[in-house]
């Protein structure tokens, strides 16, 4: 899954100085913003798809997965204001309103498909570094980095329970399996709780205030890893201006 | 063990009641030497990991007091942060001590807790890098990797901040041979540096062989303490505790061999030494 794969981090741009990766995010995010175009925002989509695609191997089935749930509410959203209902129901689009609604959709599509490659190239701790950086309240980032650290635990834990249980005849019915998956949760979350726990008391033993300051390997910037992400952007930006005027 | 000055735990009539009202440890009195490799051992549920938790301060004594070089150990915050960056605690179980997103950054997570210095920290980091030979999954993720490598890892983390006394529950559990070898060689070459180091273990042949020193915990109760060689062939003792003999004892007692008391033989080859002399 996508989540496995943000932790793993493995993916192909893993290596590179963090302001060359922000090159793939920043100038394509602020485009998107700034666009008014359909054919803009669509181009965004299909290069960013393509290249989360590329950078983590993630499978055709997964990222559709990824995106449904985010893009199931915006159209809803969009569908919306489209629609317009009249008394005694009657349903028609008003073609100006359609063009807004598809111009939001594919604005927050491409948003989307944007954060999701910040979200799979930038570990937790950077992510969490440039919250500092930004001042944003340590309340806040401790929060973040503590619920991604719960997010894991949940899912390993989730992961061997539910083979444990199937291991042991578990869900071989439909109506074991409403039972099988309420002992799932109910066990998932204590043990989640418990290893947190522990996890607390061995942050502590090496001296950690519950704070998570980890330190990355410096790495060099060179602008020849630039050269990609700077061409992609220059690329984007005659689109923009071609599209958009 | 009777020189005070010379002991890193002095332990005086240590209890311990966990909070549902269970005697996980009872009168426990106990002095551990400095520089020693001593083994914990006991069954399940003995109270070997309790005793760990309270060496290290994360748990504090329901009675009793424990001293660490000569001072009675303080809960209060600035004390206890103390003790931890002299004593390293090694979890069983690896997942509970890995947070970071790359090996990299959990094995600096200590050292910039202690440091506050990332050029520093860096470069302690890189030492133990490479010291442990973690330099081809550095960048990975810690949750990506084997059991025996997230055990390194967890070790190199803790040894970064160099420790004067390490203590280890059940690190070969989940282990391969190699990397329980490896393991031990790391922890071999630190004692050679006068680290304390505390293990707990099933593995009875690796205690006999491996330690000075045993302590022998039956049902939250100190049954034995003193050189290992001493405690391990005691059969009687081992016996009434659930744990079965050393195999270099237990060999001499099927061939019926006296084992010299002074001085039993603690490794294989003064097993051969002693069959050939008794030929
Ligand atoms: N968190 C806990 N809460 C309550 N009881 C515990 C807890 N941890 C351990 N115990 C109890 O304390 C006793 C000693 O446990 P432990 O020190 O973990 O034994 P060992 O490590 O020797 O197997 C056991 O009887 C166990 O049930
Ligand atoms: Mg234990």
């Amino acid at each position: 899954m996508f989540i496995e794969q943000i932790y793993n981090h493995n993916h192909r741009l893993h290596q590179q100085h963090l302001l060359a990766r922000g090159a793939y995010i920043l100038p394509a995010f602020i485009l998107t913003l700034c666009s008014h175009s359909i054919a803009f925002n669509s181009l965004i989509v299909t290069i960013y798809i393509l290249l989360i695609r590329y950078i983590s191997n993630i499978s055709g089935k997964h990222l559709v997965r990824l995106f449904s749930i985010p893009l199931t509410f915006i159209s809803l959203g969009c569908i919306t204001i489209a629609m317009h209902v009249t008394f005694p129901l009657k349903v028609q689009f008003i073609p100006a309103n359609t063009e807004l609604a598809i111009l939001i959709f594919t604005k927050s599509f491409a948003l989307i498909a944007v954060l999701f490659m910040a979200l799979m190239i930038y570990t937790i701790s950077e992510i969490a570094a440039v919250f500092r950086l930004i001042k944003v309240p340590s309340l806040f980032i401790e929060l973040f980095v503590l619920m991604y650290r719960f997010n894991m635990k949940l899912l390993s834990n989730t992961k061997q329970l539910y083979l444990a249980q199937k291991c042991r005849l578990g869900y071989t019915s439909n109506k074991q399996a409403y039972r099988h998956i309420g002992l799932l949760f109910a066990s998932v979350f204590q043990s989640a709780i418990k290893a947190n726990k522990t996890t607390e008391i061995a942050m502590t033993a090496r001296l950690g205030n519950h704070q998570y300051h980890f330190v990355s390997p410096h790495r060099t910037f060179c602008w020849k890893a630039c050269t990609y992400p700077l061409f992609l952007a220059s690329l984007l930006l005659m689109f923009y201006l071609i599209l958009n005027f | 063990m009777a020189d005070r000055a010379n002991n890193i735990f002095e332990l005086r009539e240590v209890s311990y009641c966990y909070p549902n009202d269970e005697w996980a440890l009872k009168n426990i009195n106990i002095s551990i030497t400095r520089g020693a490799k001593v083994a914990l051992l006991g069954e399940n549920g003995a109270g070997k990991s309790t005793l760990m938790l309270l060496l290290n301060g994360i748990l504090k004594p329901t009675n009793g007091s424990i001293q660490f070089e000569n001072e009675l150990i303080c809960h209060r915050r600035k004390a206890l942060r103390k003790l931890h960056q002299k004593v390293g605690f090694l979890f069983p179980n690896s997942d509970d001590q890995l947070i970071a997103p790359t090996v990299y950054e959990e094995i600096s997570f200590g050292l910039m807790n202690l440091y506050k210095d990332e050029n520093l920290t860096r470069k302690k980091t890189e030492e133990i890098i490479s010291h442990f030979d973690l330099k081809q999954i550095q960048h990975k993720s810690p949750h990506q990797l084997s059991s025996g490598q997230k055990k390194m890892v967890c070790l190199a983390a803790i040894l970064a901040m160099e420790p004067e006394v390490i203590i280890c529950d059940e690190p070969a559990s989940h282990l391969d041979y190699k990397s329980e070898q490896l393991l031990f060689v790391h922890l071999d070459r630190l004692n050679k540096m006068g680290k304390t180091i505390i293990i707990s273990t099933h593995n009875i042949d690796q205690a006999y062989e491996w330690t000075d020193e045993t302590i022998l915990l039956h049902q939250s109760q100190l049954k034995a303490h003193g050189k290992t060689t001493e405690v391990l062939s005691n059969s009687k003792l081992l016996k009434e505790v659930n744990i079965p003999s050393p195999t270099i004892i237990s060999l001499l007692n099927e061939l019926n061999i006296d084992i010299p008391t002074n001085n039993p033989p603690k490794t294989k080859k003064d097993l051969a030494q002693l069959i050939y002399l008794n030929r």
